[in-house]
């Protein structure tokens, strides 16, 4: 009984610190990396990997030549933005949202000469039939195609914000603008990107369809 | 949450969140940016270091200026001086610089202290440039014997020969810089001036050695004897010249003055305020008497020597009233007066400069 209230007591402990194991390893993680353990590198490294180029894969299109590139900057800036990070948020988010933000500084950098958002159906993932399957890229294809069209920053905001699931915050962050403006900017966006399909028949068709089926 | 109205919007977002992805490229760059990971760690770590070192250094130093600021605020007594008020040789030149301390001589070194009754010489081809902590120069040009009397709240120095200019720092409340030569003091507050003990002029046969004061910024109070004078920035004062045919008639001249106000004289019946040797140039060492003068001769003279005082003082009104006419933009008046100085007075002291003065005027004139 005695060992048991003691267990208890353990278990108790640890579960008021509110920390999962996951976490307490980020943030000794962290730490060691805060602190100029320069072996630490590889552990942090496989630890966001996973997050940084999933981020820029999806971000950036896939098949891009810059993608291990920018995974490396993403990767160095993570590092210098450790100082910044006080544990607000996971470090899976904090690690997507400066990759994000890499993402966005290097393609408007490089000038919008390639399509900003190009993802490619995954070959054994697909839609229930094979009819589907080019129905689909095509929407995907047409809806890129405006957004391309569209001013960068609407645009940007509408694709983080609604596809991609970042806070108001973090695409604030991502863009380096307000949340005001991000706001302003999602609103228009998504306003802009509705009158431009509206005006276009097929997509507008296929998406009235997609929207019955489901 | 996308609003109704923006229906399509809303699909678009649909269509592509529900899209398939394909996986990220495989990780091929690993060790490389690893490496780079480690790298830019270390150097992040680097910086930190840097930067800590830096701060507690500058935290170190602004400590110890505090203390030395407090430290020299109090002034420590029996001659010794405080951190603040310490007297430092910032940098000498030439040979021959000495320091007499105590009675035997040893040579000036650079960033040696100086103390209350040391002594400086410098060489005959030496000089010696002397610092306060609060910014206060003392430059003494070659050949000049310079004794510190004071180093408290009151900074006082004996110059008994040579040339010394001085840039006199702000004072605190209560803090005087004075200087003192064998027959006069000068007194500054934030001034630039230069002090120099140098042979009397020919014509000057009772005094043995006479003192210049020059004013570059600022303000300067001259005391000698029981008078006192303030010279402006330009203004140059000297020792005045003791005639026998003056001290004779001493008796009828007014022999104190407000310790502000300019020296006041009795010449030729008449009462008329001065400045002694404030001329607004720079002028040989003049004859001009402290005292009061007798009256002058109504004539101008052929200046055989030695001249005599009521008649210098003709010159420095001609001179002055030139300069001041000049001041006030009346270049004609100015040259009347140089003119009439130049001829009345073909040999005397101020003629060369008289005709340094018409020649500068008369440029002006020409670019006006």
């Amino acid at each position: 009984m005695t060992e048991n209230v003691l267990k208890l007591r353990l278990v108790k402990s640890g579960k008021s610190q509110g920390s999962s194991p996951e976490l307490l390893d980020d943030a000794r993680l962290v730490a060691a990396v805060r602190s100029g353990n320069s072996a630490m590198a590889g552990p942090f490294y496989d630890r966001t990997r996973p997050i940084v180029a999933r981020t820029v894969h999806r971000l950036l299109g896939a098949s891009d030549s810059d993608f291990d590139d920018l995974v490396q900057v993403a990767s160095i800036e993570l590092l210098h933005s450790l100082d910044r990070f006080r544990g607000e948020c996971s470090l899976d988010t904090w690690t997507s949202t400066i990759a994000a933000n890499v993402v966005y500084k290097h393609i408007r950098r490089r000038g919008l000469e390639r399509t900003i958002f190009a993802p490619e159906l995954a070959a054994d993932d697909v839609p229930q039939t094979a009819h589907q399957r080019p129905v689909l890229r095509g929407m995907v294809e047409r809806v890129m195609q405006h957004l391309g069209q569209m001013v960068y920053e609407r645009a940007w905001t509408f694709l983080l914000h609604d596809v991609h699931g970042y806070s108001l915050d973090e695409v604030a962050n991502i863009t380096g603008a307000t949340v005001a403006a991000a706001q302003s900017r999602l609103v228009r966006g998504r306003h802009e990107l509705h009158e431009r399909i509206a005006s276009d028949p097929d997509l507008a068709g296929g998406l009235d369809v997609l929207e019955d089926q489901s | 949450m996308i609003e109704g109205g923006q229906k399509y919007a809303r699909l678009a977002a649909r269509v592509l969140l529900e899209q398939p992805w394909e996986s990220p490229p495989a990780d091929v760059r690993r060790d490389e940016v690893v490496a780079a990971m480690a790298l830019a760690i270390a150097a992040k770590a680097r910086r930190r270091r840097i930067v800590t070192v830096s701060v507690a250094t500058l935290a170190a130093a602004a400590s110890v200026l505090v203390v030395l600021r407090l430290a020299g605020g109090t002034g420590l007594p029996g001659g010794t001086p405080g951190a603040g008020s310490a007297l430092v040789v910032q940098h000498t030149t030439g040979t021959g610089n000495q320091l007499v301390r105590a009675g035997s001589t040893q040579p000036l070194q650079d960033l040696g202290m100086l103390a209350v009754g040391d002594g400086v010489r410098s060489g005959e081809d030496g000089s010696a440039v002397l610092g306060f902590g609060n910014g206060t120069r003392i430059t003494l040009s070659s050949s000049a014997h310079l004794h510190v009397d004071d180093l408290g709240s009151t900074r006082r120095f004996s110059l008994f020969g040579g040339h010394l200019q001085a840039h006199v720092a702000k004072l605190g409340q209560g803090e005087r810089f004075v200087v003192s030569t064998p027959d006069s003091e000068v007194e500054v507050r934030g001034t630039v001036f230069t002090v120099a003990v140098e042979s009397p002029p020919a014509w000057c046969r009772d005094l043995t050695s006479g003192s210049i004061v020059r004013v570059s910024e600022g303000a300067v109070w001259v005391r000698s004897g029981d008078k006192q004078v303030v010279l402006q920035p330009g203004e140059i004062w000297a020792t005045p010249c003791p005639d026998p045919q003056v001290m004779h008639n001493a008796e009828n001249v007014e022999r104190s003055s407000p310790p502000s106000s300019p020296v006041s004289s009795v010449r030729a019946g008449r009462r008329k305020a001065f400045t002694p040797r404030a001329l607004g140039v720079a002028v040989p060492v003049l004859g001009q008497n402290p005292s009061p003068v007798a009256p002058a001769p109504a004539h101008a003279d052929t200046q055989t020597s030695p001249v005599s005082v009521s008649r210098l003082a003709e010159q420095n009104d001609l001179f002055s009233a030139a300069m001041a006419a000049e001041r006030q933009g009346q270049h004609d008046l100015a040259l009347r007066k140089l003119d009439e100085l130049i001829a009345h007075y073909p040999s005397g002291p101020l003629n060369e400069s008289a005709r340094v003065e018409r020649q500068r005027i008369l440029a002006a004139q020409g670019l006006r």
